[in-house]
């Protein structure tokens, strides 16, 4: 059969005109795919994700979200490297200390006339902002908290005699003293020296009063910088931290006070899970504010957010996405699946007053304060901080050299 | 136009695109770096700076003290690493060339480590040297060798840096091993039995007859594995990040956490470069070498 002679003009429009129709109504049907960075890594905080995921799913279908896992430590790595490739997710979760870094990038987008209509907004206070709020633009909606605390092992406190968690840094090393047993194979301190240890640094300078800024200013006292790194490396110097301390990362921190090898360990929220699917909590442990420096009392409160970048092809469809998860279905399924406090101030409240154990976690809720966030300040911290205080660690500094490194760093960052 | 022109200029119509699509693959992202080099690309208080600033980054670098140190100890690690592991891929690989029973499976089981990723290697080898959980301090102990819970490898600046060494050689020896197995394959036999009949020991043999035999290869080789070592930091970055005290901070590293932790692009690109620099002058002296240029 001739091949031309049974494709007729008019058939071959008619069927070109279907195939049109037909994808175009594919497209009408098909549900907008978002890509989302995330930098959550543990199995509980993926489940989490799946049954946010879930609940988009049924709460709306037209929206199909792409996730992608980027681990913590490279995060800013990938991100910053796409985004000047002019690629990029179309939203990403964020936290306040990167918020201006990625601004600088020119990464994110202002979200504040979509909050302005959202009633969503009511349920999450002020304080849930600050982080992702500069001059005027809002940056992202907050979806669970961290909350900065300490565990301690209740058992071994009941053991010598303590009366309960210490309450000032004098008496954390105290009892840290009282509970290192080297005969026995503990330490009263489970100190982070290796990675992500910076933020413990800075804090513990903050406490003694020396910020790296305050309301925006210069604020690095140098003789309080000294006297907080002679208190916090002196707990490794007297042998209360074990002595792996400087190259002692999150894994290693929590697997020494799961195993018992340590007494108390600083970190958030985050990871009650984690630590209860080892110890019995109420029994074995127990968790309670970070104790207060001598200046101030320095605990953490800040929130993961997510945000629309500009990368975004469809801003609305990424908003509907970054705002959904602050709602209670999706927050609290969140929380369920990992023990995050939820930003939403109703359902925080009722899942606090559910489990004593968060009790200081709300205590801290009431005078905890953001982390320093200033564009720069993560790679300070991390290549600046952190290696001046491990030479203190490892008696390769003294005191004073180190801080004069950090002020000299942070200078050439705030110039 | 001759017939000869003609193919040529046919040859080269058809090459050319190719040629193209080579030179945009392995031109343009040196390019890039080498541009990038020289302006200033970075994130400050400000805001995103960028602008051209010519060799400036390279002026920076040369005041660099930490430059300095980085690069001091990524020839420390690269020369110290190659050496042992040509030395140990020699004596397994002259090992398996005696081919005695069982030395298909033992070559194979040798080479495991070298395919096994950087990544896996720091993460493996963290755990055996976890003087809480790792199975070689109770080792040393029972042989008397430390005491307590001995020492804490990846976090004293002393030993950290053997310690990357010694993770890095049991990853790198196998490629030496199975490089050198290959190229004593080529040595010349009957000349060595002549040595032999002539009272010559196994180390004069060695030494007149194999190693000018294999030399090519292990040259090529400890070049190439030269710049591999020295272009990749990834077993560092997983076992101890550059640290502790920046002790086992090398010159990758270092140009990595300038790019994406203190956001400094113009700047690390520039010891890209420097690094790209140094990684090519071995590769280059090598292949002049007349042993090499013979092989």
């Amino acid at each position: 059969m001739n091949l031309t002679a049974s494709l007729s003009r008019r058939s071959l429009l008619a069927a070109g005109l279907t195939g049109i129709a037909a994808m175009a109504s594919q497209r009408a049907f098909a549900a907008t795919r978002l890509s989302y960075w995330h930098h959550l890594t543990s199995p509980s905080e993926f489940d989490g994700l799946k049954r946010v995921l879930d609940c988009l799913a049924a709460a709306e279908p037209d929206l199909a979200l792409a996730p992608e896992a980027i681990p913590n430590a490279d995060f800013m790595a990938k991100f910053a490297t796409a985004i000047l490739a002019r690629g990029g997710p179309e939203t990403t979760m964020v936290v306040s200390e990167r918020v201006d870094d990625m601004l600088a990038l020119g990464a994110l987008r202002d979200l504040s006339p979509r909050l302005d209509t959202w009633p969503g907004r009511a349920d999450l206070p002020p304080d849930r902002w600050r982080g992702v709020s500069r001059t005027g633009g809002v940056y992202g909606v907050p979806a669970y908290a961290f909350v900065d605390w300490m565990y301690y092992r209740l058992d071994w406190f009941e053991e010598a005699g303590l009366d309960g968690p210490p309450a000032t840094f004098e008496a954390f090393a105290q009892a840290a003293r009282r509970l290192t047993d080297p005969a026995k194979g503990r330490f009263g301190f489970g100190l982070r020296g290796g990675a992500g240890g910076a933020k413990y640094v800075v804090d513990v300078m903050e406490a003694f009063g020396s910020p790296p800024l305050r309301d925006g200013a210069y604020a690095f006292d140098r003789a309080a910088a000294r006297e907080a790194v002679g208190f916090y490396a002196g707990l490794f110097r007297d042998g209360l931290a074990p002595p792996t301390a400087a190259a002692d990362g999150y894994l290693q921190v929590m697997d020494a006070f799961r195993a018992g090898r340590t007494a108390m360990v600083w970190h958030h929220t985050g990871s009650l899970r984690e630590v209860s699917a080892s110890l019995a909590p109420g029994r074995a442990f127990s968790t309670a504010p970070v104790p207060a420096g001598p200046k101030a009392h320095v605990a953490r409160v800040s929130y993961a957010c997510n945000a629309v970048t500009t990368r975004a092809d469809d801003p609305e469809a990424a908003w509907r996405w970054v705002r959904f998860w602050a709602e209670p279905a999706p927050a609290r399924a969140f929380h369920e699946a990992t023990g995050f406090l939820p930003a939403s101030a109703s359902l925080a409240e009722a899942v606090t007053a559910q489990n004593p154990i968060y009790r200081p976690a709300v205590e801290t809720l009431a005078f905890g304060r953001p982390p320093p966030a200033f564009a720069g300040y993560p790679g300070w911290a991390s290549t600046v901080v952190l290696p001046a205080f491990q030479g203190v660690l490892v008696g390769n500094t003294t005191i004073a050299d180190a801080v004069d490194d950090m002020a000299r760093g942070l200078d050439a960052v705030l110039k | 136009v001759t017939p000869g022109r003609r193919d040529a200029g046919l040859a080269l119509a058809f090459l050319l695109p190719a040629m193209a699509l080579a030179g945009l693959v392995i031109l343009v992202p040196p390019a890039r770096g080498l541009g990038l080099s020289l302006e200033a690309l970075r994130v400050t208080g400000h805001g995103f700076e960028s602008r051209f600033v010519g060799l400036g980054q390279f002026r920076r670098l040369l005041g660099d003290a930490l430059f300095w140190h980085a690069l001091a100890t990524s020839l420390l690690f690269v020369g110290v690493s190659v050496a042992i592991e040509v030395g140990l891929g020699l004596a397994a690989a002259l090992a398996l060339a005696r081919n005695l029973p069982g030395t298909a499976v033992f070559a194979a089981a040798m080479a495991l480590p070298y395919f096994i990723p950087g990544v896996i290697i720091g993460q493996m080898w963290a755990l055996l040297l976890d003087p809480y959980v790792g199975p070689v301090n109770p080792a040393l102990a029972g042989l008397g060798l430390v005491t307590g819970a001995g020492p804490a490898w990846l976090a004293e600046p002393r030993t950290a840096l053997p310690a990357l060494i010694l993770a890095e050689c049991w990853h790198g020896f196998p490629f030496f091993t199975l490089a050198l197995y290959a190229a004593l394959q080529r040595a010349p036999k009957n000349l060595l039995d002549q040595a032999a009949v002539d009272g010559a020991g196994a180390l004069s043999r060695f030494a007149t007859v194999t190693w000018p035999a294999i030399r090519p290869v292990a040259l090529a080789a400890m070049v190439l594995r030269a710049a591999s070592l020295g272009a990749s930091p990834d077993l560092i970055l997983v076992m101890t990040g550059g640290g502790p005290a920046r002790a086992t901070l090398v010159l990758p590293l270092y140009a990595f956490e300038t790019a994406y932790a203190r956001l400094d692009f113009g700047y690390a690109a520039a010891l890209a470069v420097v690094l790209v620099a140094l990684l090519t002058l071995p590769a280059a002296l090598a292949l002049r070498l007349p042993a090499l240029g013979r092989g």
